[in-house]
């Protein structure tokens, strides 16, 4: 408090504290006038000098010493009522001055020390209030904050709730990727602890073949800053995998950064099991209709064919019949004999049109990706390759140009390869692995289809109608793709795989 | 009823067919008359000696099997079936209404004729059983009512006081039934009076 200016707690006006001085001395005059009029007794001066210096301060004080000195020389130093003044009266007004200006002295210190006393009081007055006000503030301000903050943990209780209770897996990770947090349901669903989903520990959580995929997705997400999402098979604690959809969205501060990696993972094992039914249904559906617009074409093919065979074989035992014996009915044995030929006919001209009933079908043609349809076609046979437990190996070109085809003829060929690739490798005991390729070359996309089977023999004989090596084969399977691809003006040849099996390949025009 | 009075009727909606097998069967000496449908078939095939039906599964008016079972209460003759696309439950179906065999096309002419033979066969007997039959009913024709009550008792080995007692008459005058029946159905013996009755009991 020692810089606090003093000077600005004198109080009065320096007029005034002067003008003390002026009236203060008169009026020790005045009682001095009254008393014994002896001026070696001056109490009434120091009296005035003692007020003057206490209210007025160390200037006033001086100035009623001045003044004293003047009422005294003027008043009661002989000669009186002059201001010459006798030499034997000095050292009495030089004691008096001394006396007074002591008293002055003294007086001014403890106003000083009461003046000071004062103001620091009022300073700490003044800081005291300024404290509690602060105070008050403080104490409203704790209030408030208080307030807020029950408010703030029953909204991230309430949170909370939310976060544990949504039917739902909810995490969050660093932007590095790193989990900073997992919430309970998980937990309880994997039987992990929290620490065990850190350093990518996580990889315990999901199905080894689907843990690849989801690791591609989510650092692909992480590194480019865009949300993902994946679907994959989640361990649960007794050992099942249950299928779940993951998505991840970036939390993002103002500038931009991302601060945080929200994630949400859904059960949707019930639905992907439907999917998966379904596609096995449609599988088996498309697999009997193949089977029965097989059985029809070949109970069609069956009778109109077996009609006139029926007739040739009766007419050539009859013929026979007629030749026989002592005496031959050659006129009957001719009739015979002709009705083979015009029925033989017949049955050549029925296998002549049921070739080119295969020819007819004019391809419906649409702008389509060829890895969609082998895409499409491997799902359609997903769940047989599982059954007979053959590896799909997929070898797709990336980029490759439309090609302009009946979608649904090519799926046909190529489930027709596919299946003739799958079936080829049924009694074999090795890994039975199905290629399947795709190539530009030349203007031209190139499919392969190569499997390790015992291979085809002879590679054009593979392609004549109702050549088969299956036991129910009809043998026209081939014989209708080939055609199929001809009227796409493309080819479809077979070779032989090394060490075995067979490698099938067509070409559909790409510019 | 002598070898030339046997027909083979064929039932088939392709004329090479019916040509090869009109043919094939005049070849073997067998007589044979072809029709292209069923409608055609029961307006004028009218088998008086015995006979043979070879079937054709699909036929333009109606099925093969069905004609069959429209015919299971007649006396029609034996069924051959031939098909150009047999399946099991159809062969399985026209075996168990009687058919003597179910031939699928091309079908060997060896099978063909042997079945043909059977069937011819069968319905030699089945006439004479069904002429034996008529015979008898025509005998039983001539019985009184009383007669006709006494004789499953009779036949069912009662001895006579038992059935007189049955049917409240005398011993005496059951015996003098017992010998009018035997009489007008000239039954040589007691025994072939049973196989008598037996066999109009199972008609």
């Amino acid at each position: 408090m020692g810089g606090v200016n003093i000077d600005r707690w004198r109080g009065p006006s320096a007029i005034l504290r002067y003008g003390l001085a002026a009236l203060a001395v008169p009026t020790a005059t005045i009682f001095q006038q009254f008393g014994d009029n002896h001026f070696a007794v001056t109490p009434s001066y120091f009296c005035a000098v003692l007020l003057t210096a206490w209210f007025g301060g160390l200037g006033p004080g001086l100035f009623a010493i001045a003044l004293s000195n003047l009422a005294l020389i003027y008043y009661f130093v002989p000669p009186t009522r002059t201001f010459v003044i006798d030499a034997a009266y000095v050292p009495s007004l030089i004691l008096f001055s001394l006396a007074a200006l002591f008293v002055t002295w003294l007086s001014v210190r403890e106003r000083n020390l009461v003046t000071r006393v004062r103001v620091e009081r009022e300073t700490l007055r003044d800081a005291n209030q300024r404290f509690e006000v602060t105070n008050e503030a403080l104490r409203i301000e704790n209030l408030e904050r208080k307030k807020a903050e029950e408010a703030l943990r029953d909204s991230e209780y309430k949170l909370r709730q939310v976060i544990e209770t949504v039917p739902g897996f909810l995490w969050s990770t660093a932007p590095d990727g790193e989990p900073t947090h997992v919430n309970q349901r998980t937990l309880d669903y994997s039987g992990m602890r929290f620490e065990e989903y850190l350093h990518l520990g996580w990889k315990k959580a999901l199905h080894p073949d689907d843990y690849s995929e989801m690791a591609n997705a989510f650092f692909r997400g992480i590194q480019t800053g865009t949300s993902f999402q994946n679907e994959h098979r989640l361990r649960r604690s007794d050992g099942e995998y249950r299928w779940h959809q993951a998505l991840g969205e970036p939390l993002r501060d103002q500038e931009g950064r991302i601060i945080q990696w929200y994630g949400l993972s859904v059960d949707i094992d019930d639905r992907k099991k439907a999917e998966e039914q379904l596609r096995s249904t449609q599988a088996r559906l498309a697999r009997a209709s193949q089977m029965a617009a097989v059985a029809e074409l070949s109970a069609s093919v069956a009778h109109e064919i077996n009609q006139p065979l029926a007739a040739v074989i009766s007419s050539a035992q009859t013929c026979e019949t007629w030749l026989s014996g002592s005496s031959p009915n050659i006129a009957r044995a001719r009739a015979a004999a002709d009705r083979i030929v015009r029925d033989a006919t017949v049955a050549a001209e029925v296998v002549r049109r049921i070739r080119a009933l295969f020819k007819q079908a004019a391809p419906d043609k649409s702008q389509l990706q060829i890895n969609e349809v082998i895409d499409e076609v491997w799902r359609l046979l997903q769940n047989e390759m599982d059954r007979r437990s053959i590896l799909a190996e997929f070898d797709l070109a990336q980029m490759l140009p439309p090609t302009a085809a009946d979608r649904i003829q090519v799926q046909q060929v190529l489930l027709n390869l596919m299946r003739n690739g799958i079936e080829a490798m049924e009694e074999q005991d090795d890994p039975k692995r199905l290629i399947v390729r795709s190539r530009h070359v030349d203007g031209r996309v190139v499919v392969e289809v190569c499997d390790s089977g015992p291979g085809v023999g002879d590679t054009e004989k593979a392609f004549e109608p109702f050549h088969s090596t299956k036991q129910n084969g009809m043998g026209v399977g081939l014989a209708i793709s080939r055609s199929i691809i001809q009227a796409h003006e493309g080819e479809l040849w077979v070779r032989d795989n090394t060490p075995r099996g067979a490698i099938f390949t067509f070409t559909l025009p790409a510019p | 009823m002598t070898q030339q009075s046997e027909t083979i009727f064929v039932v088939d909606d392709d004329f090479r067919v019916r040509e090869a097998l009109v043919d094939l069967f005049a070849s073997k000496n067998l007589h044979c008359v072809a029709f292209a449908s069923a409608a055609e078939y029961l307006r004028l095939a009218n088998p008086s000696g015995p006979s043979c039906l070879v079937l054709d599964v699909s036929l333009p008016d109606i099925n093969g099997l069905e004609l069959q079972s429209s015919m299971v209460r007649t006396d029609h003759p034996p069924i051959v079936f031939i098909t150009g696309h047999g399946d099991i439950p159809s062969s399985v179906r026209a075996m168990k209404a009687g058919a003597i065999d179910f031939l699928t096309k091309p079908w060997s002419v060896e099978e063909l004729l042997q079945a043909v033979r059977q069937a011819l066969e069968r319905d030699r007997l089945q006439r004479r059983a069904r002429a034996e039959l008529m015979e008898l009913e025509g005998k039983v024709a001539t019985l009184t009512p009383r007669e006709r009550e006494v004789l499953p008792l009779v036949a069912s080995g009662f001895q006579n006081k038992q059935a007189a007692a049955q049917l409240g008459i005398s011993e005496v005058t059951l015996q003098i039934h017992r010998s009018k029946i035997m009489q007008k159905m000239k039954a040589a013996s007691l025994a072939d009076l049973v196989r008598m009755a037996a066999k109009l009991e199972a008609k």
